[in-house]
């Protein structure tokens, strides 16, 4: 059989070329990360000797007292509370849209859902200043809801998006048998189309959960007179001064951020870039 | 007769339809749409939070275009969407192309390192980046010092001539892996026989980039080229954990000027006037590099 590479692969020079070129790459990738890896596991006084390399006497310590000391914990707790709180909704509420649009014969369907994702396009600050007086005004501002509502609202487009296309997918014929059988449109939803759609909703769960946990400007303004909503984000911009200079503590508090991310996001990365070219096909 | 039947049960669904669709229209419409109009109301008005808002014609506007930190902040938002969309797509679609190069198993490995940037949230990456500028201990000018180019080194967040492409690298470092990935999602999808008549017509390997690959894959280099454009506009948050906008208000974005005057200066309408200058500017960037790169959808 004859692939793309094998075709490609007989000129042995580029084959080589292209092996240094990405292994540089990799390593100006990579490194940084590793070296956060490596520092959180270093005390300050071996930093300051080894600053590059693998650390000789692991301090596990540096982690414990990352998470008591910069109030990990807290803002650990906010961010799982309001990233899963929006994720569910948003996946809810853009299902039934993405249903309605793709496979219930709601007229001008491509209109609305381009209108959505055009809108999309709006930097956020053209929003958050009008939003925080309306949120204010509603005495919204604290509680998580204050996060909770606008980050589900605004993954509303793409994820309706990516749901429309793939419902589009499903043929008609499956839906039309359900609805002659006498169920309902809300049995034939979850009964019969929620479950061909699975790979969908992976895409979407993963894109939210992104957007949302490193979401820093929204977050920023709607926690800044509340000491207990402080997300992730917001909380680790912070965590550098209350550290002092305990590099070590510091790069624990990162890494604890970052490895469970790198970890599950890698196993997950199928449907980070389905849902990217998903977007390509109508871009 | 039938056919009545039908649209009358097409109908039916229809207005179900419309009741399926609500929940997620009301939700957008309160939490994005209606703030944004308002801000555009709110755009011609001054108010200071408190007091009550009144009608001030194109003042903000006018203001807006006298203001010396604003211009700069265009400035630095456009330099950085500009160059780290043009940097991100050159070295992602580099990356893609060599990757057709390597075996199978080595590529997956390279694309799932160059690609875990863009899971990591910005504030975190850029976080991870005071490691590598801090000029007494960070990896780059330590770097510097073993390689015996001590002469090199700067204090990079610091330095007016390093500021803003320090700023430069740590977001194209963060895009590039996003590239490559949707390019190379674009070169799985040539066919194979393509390539391989070509290559028994005696075509090289350069030729094959230039004749067959890119263009076929003009579609996915012009999403990638608008997504790295969109978050080289907008950033902030590598930014603000970075340099704050320092030295002094040097490094000063868009967003971050904006929020310091609605927020912290409590100019509401001054604040709403640039954001929607802001929203003028990307949306014509946007519609820029649609028509730069044309992207023709070929059927592959």
């Amino acid at each position: 059989m004859n692939s793309k590479d094998t075709i490609l692969r007989s000129n042995r020079t580029l084959v080589a070329i292209s092996y240094g070129i990405l292994v540089i790459g990799t390593i100006i990738v990579a490194y940084p990360i590793l070296f956060l890896l490596f520092t959180s596991l270093k005390s300050t006084a071996e930093f300051f000797v080894n600053l590059f390399g693998f650390p000789k006497q692991p301090v596990w310590s540096n982690y414990k007292a990352a998470w008591s000391t910069g109030h990990l914990g807290d803002y650990f707790f906010n961010s799982v509370f309001v990233t899963v709180g929006s994720v569910l909704l948003v996946t809810l509420l853009s299902t039934l849209g993405g249903y309605a649009l793709g496979r219930m014969h709601v007229p001008k369907s491509e209109f609305i859902i381009m209108a959505f994702m055009t809108f999309n396009f709006i930097p956020g600050i053209a929003i958050y200043i009008s939003l925080y007086k309306m949120m204010a005004t509603m005495r919204l501002l604290s509680s998580h809801a204050a996060l909770i509502l606008p980050y589900t609202a605004w993954q509303i487009p793409f994820s309706m998006y990516i749901f429309k296309k793939y419902f589009e997918t499903i043929p008609m014929d499956i839906i039309e048998s359900a609805r002659i059988d006498g169920c309902s449109e809300l049995t034939t939803f979850v009964k019969i189309v929620l479950p061909l759609i699975t790979p969908a909703i992976a895409t979407v769960v993963v894109f939210t959960f992104i957007g949302n946990w490193g979401e820093l400007m929204w977050a920023q303004i709607t926690t800044a007179s509340s000491m207990t909503l402080k997300t992730l984000p917001v909380g680790l911009l912070n965590f550098k001064t209350e550290m002092g200079v305990e590099w070590g503590q510091y790069a624990a508090g990162l890494s604890l951020v970052t490895i469970p991310l790198v970890l599950v996001f890698g196993y997950f990365q199928k449907y980070f870039v389905a849902g990217l070219t998903q977007g390509a096909v109508k871009g | 007769m039938a056919s009545r039947m039908q649209s009358a049960l097409k109908r039916r669904y229809m207005v179900k339809g419309f009741v399926f669709l609500m929940p997620a229209t009301f939700v957008y419409l309160f939490f994005a749409v209606i703030p944004f109009l308002d801000n555009m109301i709110l755009s011609f008005q001054s108010w200071n939070g408190f007091s009550s808002r009144f009608f001030v014609g194109f003042d903000n506007y006018i203001d807006s275009f006298r203001d010396a930190n604003f211009l700069l902040a265009i400035k630095n938002s456009v330099y950085l969407g500009v160059v780290s969309s043009i940097v991100s797509v050159m070295v992602g679609v580099l990356f893609a192309w060599l990757l057709l190069y390597v075996g199978r198993r080595s590529g997956s490995l390279f694309r799932t390192i160059l690609f875990s940037p863009s899971m990591i949230p910005a504030v975190i990456t850029a976080l991870i980046f005071s490691f590598v500028f801090e000029p007494e201990i960070g990896i780059l000018n330590q770097l510097l010092r073993l390689m015996n180019l001590g002469g090199l080194q700067k204090a990079w967040l610091t330095n007016r001539a390093t500021v803003l492409n320090s700023l430069l690298f740590v977001s194209a470092w963060k895009q590039v892996g996003l590239t490559m990935v949707l390019c190379f999602a674009g070169m799985q999808a040539i066919s194979t026989s393509l390539l391989e008549s070509a290559r028994i017509e005696g075509a090289g390997d350069w030729v094959i980039l230039r004749k067959i690959i890119l263009p076929l894959i003009m579609g996915f280099v012009q999403l990638s080229a608008i997504f790295a454009l969109m978050s080289g506009l907008k950033i902030y948050d590598t930014v603000l954990a970075l340099t704050n906008g320092g030295p002094g208000k040097f490094s000063v974005v868009m967003p971050m000027w904006i929020m310091q005057n609605a927020f912290s200066f409590n100019r509401y309408g001054y604040g709403a006037a640039m954001s929607v200058v802001f929203v003028v500017i990307v949306l014509v960037g946007m519609l820029l590099t649609r028509g730069l790169i044309k992207g023709e959808s070929y059927e592959l």
